[in-house]
């Protein structure tokens, strides 16, 4: 796979689409900029593709990327989650809860009932300075929830 | 001279407390590998809803000078930079470290950094009124140029490939027409009831930054093992102070080449600390011990990234192009406090702006009265775990998105956005010329259809946009930075085949 060709070939795509919707909107004048957006970046894609094109070497830029996606689902699933959960259970409860779901999920040692407690009494302690700071110290509104 | 006039709004007590719990902040931030100055900045952004905004600007500016500051102790003790500002740092820093100079490392650093600071700051203090008083004559189709001008520095000087960094830009400009159109009011682009009010600044560049870097934290946060931090040795002060001023070339070439990047928008520390590095060794009678633990390094690297402080907020506060990274979320904490870069700034507002820019100098000293003490105690700060810090930064990013407005879309849009952006990074897509292409999108288009409304009555499109001196001249620049990367990259690219 050739980072710098998907790229191109993407936000090409993503270009055309964006000057289609810009185009095919009823008052085409409240788009004008837009499209013009749009073009440029249609340009700077295929500037993208035509410069993967003629670098004849180039093997440092076209490889692949590496990042271990799947390690970071737990998380992303906790990022849909987060929204609804804070406006549903309460704000610091639910910030309570991930920063406990992210320490236990991807702490580099072992489960053990001494680890969970420091877990636990880290996210407790962390969770109390930001609800003494905001809540009490700079009153700011947050969603309550059920809970707080 | 206003900026004696208002010197004493410093040291208010109120004031005086913010700016040390700033800088203090700032230097134990900087210190954690992982937050970036860009980053500690956007999440003390929500810190300052509540404050006035003299106290919310000196907070933010403190921050941003003391984590550069900062970030220099995980360079020299972890050979990890703390920001990208400290990778020249690193060079000299860790080998003066290894050979268990670790404080006569740091005094170094924080004797440099002042200097250089302290320079930074001057120039912002005599150069930014008579810019301010230049930006009056600025009509629509120069602000246009302007805000173009920024998207176009940071997206081809601030990225790897000049493309990449310029669509990056336009990306950017394309998400902040999402919403209500500016003139006519007319919704545009809002398939969804969380974007009605359009993408938040603030919820996106807390997204933009924070999120890709708690996923990339988390990416490796379990093979992580133990760090070595380096013990900080006894060392006399006053004998660090003497070869500092004896490296004062070091010194002097850090603070101007640092001086000047920070003037260029989108350059960055980065590029201070390593160009200022690079000239010092080349003009060095020790250039052979560079990179062996040379004091002359550090001093060079520490000097050019604080002096860029100072300077990279001249185009922010007289034009709004903010003249690095950081300085385009600062732009955000100047926007949500109602403070508009230009010369109203120096007029309206000259109580805020002096005693902001006062609050910098200020801070120069402090970074060097708590710089040495903090990072004693910095290690602590350093041995946390990536897992913590990313579960702590998650926190404080959904806290900052929602209390803009008190609403769940800035935190779903806010979210969405950084996700996006950690598999765009994976790319080669960077976050800073979105940001910037966000900030700047409302100004470009406003200032765009405004000056096509005069051309049309008038001279005609062409004419107004593309002639005169001042559009003449950010027209050129623009051309300049695309040009000059361009160039530069293809030398590189020629370069790395040739190697191959």
């Amino acid at each position: 796979m050739n980072v710098d060709r998907v790229t191109g070939s993407v936000t090409l795509v993503l270009a055309v689409v964006l000057y289609w919707l810009g185009s095919s909107a009823s008052n085409l004048d409240a788009f004008l900029f837009p499209r013009l957006i749009s073009i440029g970046m249609g340009l700077l894609s295929i500037a993208i593709l035509v410069s993967t094109e003629r670098r004849t070497t180039g093997a440092s830029r076209a490889a692949p990327p590496s990042f271990c996606w799947i390690t970071v689902i737990p998380v992303l699933l906790g990022f849909f989650a987060y929204p609804w959960a804070m406006e549903t259970i309460g704000f610091y409860v639910t910030a309570f809860a991930v920063f406990l779901f992210i320490v236990s999920l991807y702490a580099p040692d072992p489960y053990s009932p001494r680890a969970i407690a420091k877990r636990v009494a880290v996210s407790a302690a962390f969770i109390s300075v930001i609800y003494a700071v905001f809540a009490l110290l700079l009153r700011v509104q947050t969603p309550r929830g059920v809970l707080i | 001279m206003e900026f004696i006039q208002y010197l004493p709004e410093v040291i208010t007590p109120w004031h005086l407390t913010v700016l040390t719990i700033g800088t203090i902040g700032g230097l134990l931030l900087g210190a954690a590998p992982g937050i970036s100055p860009t980053l500690a900045v956007a999440l003390l952004i929500p810190f300052t809803f509540q404050m006035e905004p003299a106290a919310a600007l000196i907070l933010l500016g403190a921050a941003y000078s003391g984590t550069v500051a900062g970030g220099a102790v995980s360079a020299i003790l972890l050979n990890i930079p703390g920001a990208p500002a400290n990778i020249a740092t690193t060079l000299d820093g860790h080998p003066l470290a290894i050979r268990g100079r670790a404080a006569e490392a740091l005094h170094y650093c924080f004797l440099a950094s002042f200097v250089g600071g302290l320079i930074g700051v001057l120039v912002l203090v005599f150069f930014t009124p008579p810019l301010a008083q230049l930006a009056l004559r600025f009509g629509p189709s120069h602000l246009f140029w302007v805000a173009i001008l920024g998207v176009t520095v940071i997206g081809s000087l601030g990225s790897d490939s000049v493309f990449k960094g310029l669509l990056a830009g336009a990306v950017g400009l394309w998400l902040a027409t999402i919403g209500y159109d500016p003139v006519l009011g007319e919704e545009r682009f809002v398939y969804s009831e969380h974007l009605v009010g359009g993408i938040n600044i603030i919820a996106a560049l807390v997204g933009l930054f924070a999120i890709p870097q708690v996923l990339t934290m988390l990416e490796t946060s379990r093979n992580a093992d133990g760090l070595d931090t380096y013990g900080l040795e006894r060392h006399r002060l006053l004998l660090s102070v003497k070869v500092t001023i004896s490296r004062w070339r070091s010194l002097a070439i850090g603070s101007v080449v640092g001086t000047f990047i920070g003037l260029i928008p989108g350059a960055g520390g980065q590029i201070a600390g390593l160009v200022a590095y690079d000239q010092a060794r080349k003009l060095s009678h020790n250039r052979e011990r560079f990179g062996q633990g040379e004091p002359e390094g550090v001093i060079a690297a520490e000097s050019a990234n604080n002096a860029m402080v100072g300077p990279s907020l001249i185009p922010l506060l007289t034009l709004g192009v903010p003249g690095s990274p950081t300085a385009a979320v600062l732009l955000g904490g100047l926007l949500i406090h109602g403070l508009f870069p230009g010369p109203a700034l120096f007029t309206l507002h000259a109580q805020v702006t002096w005693t902001f820019i006062g609050s910098l100098l200020l801070g120069q000293v402090l970074i060097l009265a708590f710089g040495l003490y903090v990072s004693r105690h910095s290690r602590f700060v350093m041995r946390v775990p990536k897992h913590y810090i990313a579960a702590a930064v998650t926190v404080l990013a959904v806290f900052g998105a929602h209390s803009v407005q008190n609403s769940a879309s800035d935190v779903i849009v806010m979210l969405s956005l950084g996700t996006a952006m950690y598999f765009a990074a994976k790319f080669g897509i960077s976050a800073a010329p979105i940001v910037l292409g966000i900030i700047l999108g409302p100004i470009a288009e406003t200032n765009y259809v405004q000056g096509k409304l005069i051309a049309e009555v008038g001279e005609g499109m062409a004419s107004y946009f593309l002639t005169g001196p001042l559009n003449i001249i950010l027209i050129g620049l623009c051309v300049i930075s695309f040009g000059y990367s361009l160039f530069s990259e293809l030398r590189r690219d020629r370069s790395s085949s040739v190697t191959a």
